[in-house]
């Protein structure tokens, strides 16, 4: 039996000046959370706004490098909506107990993210009708295509999805489950098959990407549910704190074993890459390696992306919290920057360089403009948002 | 049959006075900066002091299999019956993959037009039965254009006669652009 309130014993005035200011501290902390991504995100509309009005002057890309930032930012975003698609959809499908109480977050997440992806995308365009436009002209033979059409029928998979999770029609989103599945393996693929079909750069040119793409994309799910995990487990407590604990040790140990696979793939792709020096291929992961992104790769790709997460779930035994979200936000920042070498370093390396007196010799330029920066902070905040809106209205449990 | 239209540039008649350049970019108002045409250099000829330099006249080269074409994911680029690979900008989405697919980089962004453009043999001066404006203005005569399917065109008869190669075949794109490498006796002609 409780105790009525009126019967407890007096706290000492001090005490109760101090929870107040603790109280006072914890609700700015949480309207702060609100505020700053909501002003993040106005800034990131701002800016592309002006990307829309101002057209190419408003990007760093040139006719040397077109592709940017925002097309780097689309792929990681769209790759990790799959990841955390193709989470959800095995841990239903496969019962995976331990993970049940991120599933259905992870779906709503999977949602938010690959319209976060759809805005950037349409943003890098310049009118966001140019991308449905592409449904409605197919060619296809075109690898865009294919990845467009398959990501627009996939969100809509998605959606439907979670209607029958939150109504309860559990059989309907059984069959779901697969679905999304498919799909999500499905539009991966696809989107690295946009860069390996194109013969003209050695570096892209391949069935590697494709396979890359599709074991990042689950690495990127994982560290996206571990980090939701353990914030979480922050807030609940009893059952519900111990099911997110419990999900975050197992999503950190699959975290483990892709962020291991990363590293062997990445480690052949560098070494095929420079072995017989064949010219572009070679450049290119000279430029990676030597050249304009060897800080993106060595420090954020191979150290915050790789080595320092495994360490951190090495040392933690993947039984250390805070340990796991390091590496997991670790791993995050590091996956940014994967896909940003991978989308560039492609295109460092003209791909003409026809002119045999005056060969064009080291890299293409390409810095990301402020812009384009504005716009992928926005698109992030957007998710934080979102997801938080979603979080609040609706049963995920 | 129908008509191929295509280039043969004799290459020992190209000074790189860059005069095709200027035409192109009057005729097709490309934007400053940007450019359809080019030319390149090849390697020395030749042993000291007796060396001389080639000058390749290039543009879109207007491939066969061209890359453009198939990864364009509207559409916009085709291959006309003529020969042509053309650009329809309003289906143009400015996706950009064309740019990135061309191995001879012979795309650009159109800051105004927001679509991604390129040479297009200058068609409209083709309906009205005139030469593209880079090969009426080529002070030596380097770029020579026809229809390389009628046997009788300029084009064929210089690419039956004499040995020539297109660039980077090894991409398997079966550009419609030939380059004849030979130089005539001193004074002659290759004709």
């Amino acid at each position: 039996m409780s105790t009525p309130v009126s019967k407890l014993p007096a706290t000492r005035p001090e005490q109760e000046l101090e929870y107040k200011k603790v109280q006072k501290y914890r609700s700015l902390i949480e309207l702060s959370t609100w505020l700053v991504p909501a002003l993040l995100l106005f800034l990131g509309i701002i800016a592309g706004l002006h990307i829309v009005a101002a057209g190419e002057e408003a990007l760093g890309t040139s006719d040397l490098v077109p592709w940017g930032l925002l097309i780097a930012a689309y792929v990681l975003l769209a790759v990790t909506c799959s990841g955390l698609c193709m989470i959800s959809s095995l841990g239903h499908i496969l019962h995976i107990r331990k993970m049940e109480i991120v599933l259905q977050r992870a779906i709503l997440l999977a949602i938010i993210i690959l319209i976060a992806g759809f805005a950037t995308l349409a943003t890098e365009l310049g009118h966001p009708l140019r991308l449905i436009y592409v449904l409605f002209s197919p060619n296809f033979t075109s690898g865009i295509w294919w990845m467009g059409t398959i990501y627009g029928i996939y969100l809509v998979a998605l959606v439907v999805e979670l209607y029958m999770q939150q109504t309860g029609k559990h059989n309907l989103a059984r069959i779901m489950y697969i679905i999304t599945l498919i799909l999500a393996v499905a539009a991966t693929s696809n989107l690295g098959s946009v860069f390996g079909l194109i013969n003209a750069r050695p570096f892209w040119n391949g069935p590697y990407w494709s396979i890359y793409i599709l074991i990042t994309a689950i690495m990127s799910g994982l560290a996206v549910v571990t980090v939701l995990a353990w914030l979480m487990q922050r807030k609940e407590r009893g059952y519900r704190g111990d099911a997110f604990r419990s999900s975050l040790k197992t999503t950190s140990k699959g975290l483990a074993i892709l962020l291991v696979l990363t590293g062997v793939l990445t480690f052949w792709k560098i070494t095929t890459s420079l072995y017989g020096g064949i010219p572009a291929k070679e450049l290119a992961t000279l430029a990676l390696l030597k050249g304009p992104l060897a800080v993106p790769f060595w420090l954020f790709e191979i150290g915050l992306g790789i080595v320092v997460p495994l360490v951190l779930i090495i040392a933690g035994r993947s039984e250390r919290l805070n340990y796991n979200l390091l590496a997991a936000l670790s791993s995050l920042v590091g996956i940014v920057f994967m896909r940003y070498n991978m989308v560039i370093a492609g295109q460092l390396v003209p791909a003409g360089n026809l002119d045999v007196q005056q060969a064009f010799e080291g890299f293409a330029n390409y810095l990301p403009s402020s812009s384009e920066i504005l716009v992928v902070i926005g698109a992030i905040s957007f998710i934080i948002l979102a997801y938080r809106i979603g979080e609040y209205f609706l049963k995920l449990d | 049959m129908s008509k191929r239209y295509g280039f043969v540039m004799l290459v020992y008649r190209c000074i790189d006075c860059k005069a095709c350049q200027v035409a192109c970019w009057a005729e097709n108002e490309v934007p400053l900066g940007k450019t359809r045409n080019w030319i390149t250099r090849d390697g020395y000829r030749g042993t000291f002091p007796h060396l001389s330099v080639d000058y390749l006249p290039g543009n879109c080269m207007h491939c066969d299999n061209a890359p453009c074409v198939s990864v364009c994911p509207t559409g916009a680029s085709s291959k006309r019956e003529d020969g042509i690979v053309a650009v329809n900008y309003k289906k143009c989405i400015g996706c950009k993959y064309c740019m990135v697919a061309c191995p001879y980089d012979a795309r650009y962004f159109h800051p105004e037009k927001e679509v991604a453009d390129k040479c297009t043999m200058c068609k409209h001066r083709l309906a009205e039965g005139k030469e593209p404006a880079c090969v009426t203005t080529c002070v030596g005569g380097a770029r020579v254009f026809g229809d390389l399917n009628d046997p009788h065109s300029r084009v064929s008869k210089l690419l039956r006669k004499h040995r020539h190669k297109v660039l980077l075949p090894e991409q398997g794109t079966k550009p419609s652009i030939y380059y004849i490498m030979e130089r005539p006796q001193e004074g002659g002609n290759l004709e």
